[in-house]
C-alpha cells in the first residue's frame, strides 16, 4: 500500500480523473473531498459490508418459517 | 390489498401497513415498499416483505428489545430525513442472517432500519455509535435469555389473574353483619383518607377515579350514623409550600387552599367527626392521630372501617401501620376495606387497575379485611 502524507488543503491526483483532497482535519476525524467521473461509484467501505451482509440476509434458507420456531423452541 | 410471497403465499395487506423506504436498503436499490409480517410461532422475530417482489424478504429483530445494553444512537439528519419528532416515534429493527447451521444465527446490530411510525417512512441507518457494534453479531446467548424473560412475563401473567381473581371474588358485607360481630355500633369505626379537593376536584394530583370515590363513602358515611356509629375521622393531606414530600409528587394539597379542603360531598360530616392533618402519606406521623386510635381502642372500637385514596399510597401506609400497631399491642381489632370505596389513580406509568386490586391483595395477605361493599 502506498502511504502519503498530506497536510490540510494538500490534494492527491489519482489517474487522469480522480483527484482527492484533505479539506479538514480534526482530532480522530478527517473530510475528503473527491472530484471523479460521475460513473466512477464512492462508496463507505463500512456500507459495502452493510451492503453485503443485506444481500445474504437476503437468501435465507427457503424453510426458515419453521428453521426459526425449532431455533426458538430450543431455547424454551 | 393482495401479494404472493414466496415464504408465505398470499398475504392480505392494508395500504397503510407498507413502509416506504427513503435510503433504500443497500444492495436493494429500487425496492422501496415493504410491509412487516409477524408470526406469533416465530416470536419475537418478524419479517419484512417487499411488496414489489414476492422472493425478496428479510428476518428482522427488533435489537433493542433482545440483545441486553444495545443503544442505537441514530444520526440527527437521519431523524429529520424520517421526518420524525423524536426517538419515542421510531422502532428499530435489524436485519438478520440465518446461516444453514441456524444456531450461528447473527443480526446485524451496525445499520438497523429505523421507522418513523408516524408516516411509514423508513431507512437503514448506519448508526452513529456504529463502532460499538457489530455486522455480525450471534443471537445464541440473547435467545436463551429472552426465552427466560419470556417464562417470567408468562408467570407473571398467571399471578396477575389471580390477584384480578382475588378482587373479582370479593364479597359484600350486610352492616347489621358488622353489628353483630362487634356487638354495637360504637365498636365500629370510619376513617377517611384524603377526600379533599386536591385529590377528587382540582390541583395537579386530582383525578376522575377519586372524584368517583364520593358517592359510595358519602352513601357509606350516611348508613353508618344512621346506624349509631360515633366515630368519624378525616385524615387529610395538608404541606407547605416546602414539604419534602413535593420531591416525589408534584406540590399539592398545601394548607390554606381551596385544594386542602373536604369535598363538599363529605363537609356535611366533618362536624361529628375529628380532623387530622398529615405532612406526609401515612397518618400515624400526626401524634394526635396515633393518640386519637389508642383512645379508641381503650375505648372499646373492635373495628376501623377504612376508605379513601390512594389505595397503594395513604390508604396502603395507613392500613398497615394501623395493622402493626395492632398486632404489636395484640389488640382483637380488626381493619375492613371495602373494595367500592378506595381507589388509585391511573396513568400510562401507573395502572390503577392493576395496581387497586394488586394493593388490596397485599393488605388482605397481612391480615386486613377486604370486602367488595358494606351494604
Amino acid at each position: 500500500m502506498l502511504v502519503l502524507t498530506r497536510k490540510k488543503g494538500q490534494s492527491i491526483k489519482i489517474g487522469d480523473n480522480i483527484t482527492i483532497t484533505i479539506m479538514d482535519l480534526d482530532e480522530d476525524k478527517v473530510s475528503i473531498g473527491i472530484a471523479a467521473p460521475r460513473n466512477i461509484e464512492i462508496v463507505r467501505t463500512e456500507l459495502l459490508d452493510v451492503k453485503n451482509e443485506n444481500i445474504t440476509a437476503a437468501n435465507n434458507p427457503k424453510n426458515t418459517v419453521d428453521s426459526l420456531k425449532i431455533l426458538l423452541d430450543n431455547h424454551r | 390489498m393482495l401479494i404472493e410471497t414466496s415464504n408465505f403465499g398470499p398475504i392480505e395487506y392494508d395500504e397503510n401497513e407498507v413502509l416506504y423506504f427513503q435510503s433504500e436498503i443497500l444492495g436493494f436499490e429500487g425496492f422501496k415498499r415493504y410491509i412487516i409480517i409477524s408470526r406469533e410461532d416465530n416470536e419475537p422475530f418478524m419479517w419484512l416483505q417487499s411488496v414489489d417482489d414476492p422472493g425478496l424478504a428479510f428476518v428482522i429483530i427488533d435489537g433493542t428489545d433482545v440483545v441486553s445494553n444495545y443503544v442505537p444512537e441514530i444520526p440527527i439528519e437521519e431523524v429529520e430525513n424520517l421526518g420524525a419528532q423524536g426517538a419515542s416515534s421510531v422502532c428499530i429493527y435489524n436485519i438478520v442472517v440465518i446461516p444453514d447451521n441456524i444456531e450461528e444465527i447473527s443480526c446485524n446490530l451496525k445499520a438497523p432500519i429505523v421507522i418513523n411510525k408516524d408516516n411509514n417512512k423508513a431507512s437503514q441507518i448506519l448508526l452513529d455509535n456504529t463502532d460499538d457494534y457489530e455486522i455480525k453479531h450471534y443471537l445464541k446467548g440473547d435467545l436463551n435469555h429472552y426465552g427466560v424473560e419470556k417464562d417470567y412475563y408468562k408467570d407473571c401473567e398467571g399471578f396477575i389473574r389471580h390477584v384480578h381473581r382475588f378482587a373479582d371474588g370479593l364479597a359484600p358485607v350486610e352492616f347489621s353483619e358488622l353489628k353483630r360481630r362487634y356487638q354495637s355500633p360504637s365498636a365500629i369505626s370510619l376513617l377517611i383518607v384524603d377526600m379533599i379537593n386536591g385529590f377528587c376536584r382540582t390541583g395537579q394530583l386530582s383525578s376522575p377515579r377519586m372524584h368517583n370515590l364520593e358517592m359510595p363513602i358519602f352513601i357509606l358515611s350516611k348508613k353508618l350514623l344512621a346506624e349509631g356509629v360515633k366515630n368519624i375521622a378525616f385524615l387529610n393531606d395538608s404541606h407547605h409550600e416546602s414539604s419534602a414530600e413535593f420531591n416525589e409528587f408534584p406540590p399539592h394539597a398545601i394548607e390554606g387552599t381551596r385544594e386542602c379542603e373536604i369535598v363538599d360531598s363529605l363537609k356535611g360530616f366533618a362536624g361529628s367527626a375529628e380532623v387530622f392533618p398529615k405532612n406526609s402519606l401515612n397518618a400515624f406521623t400526626n401524634p394526635d392521630f396515633n393518640t386519637y386510635v389508642q383512645k379508641l381502642i381503650k375505648s372499646g372500637t373492635r373495628c376501623f372501617i377504612l376508605t379513601g385514596n390512594c389505595t397503594d399510597l395513604c390508604i396502603y401506609q395507613t392500613a398497615m401501620t394501623l395493622k402493626m400497631f395492632l398486632n404489636s399491642s395484640d389488640a382483637p381489632v380488626d381493619i375492613i376495606i371495602p373494595y367500592n370505596c378506595v381507589d388509585t389513580f391511573d396513568s400510562k406509568e401507573h395502572s390503577a387497575d392493576l395496581i387497586n386490586p394488586l394493593f388490596l391483595y397485599h393488605l388482605d395477605a397481612n391480615g386486613v379485611k377486604i370486602v367488595r361493599e358494606i351494604r
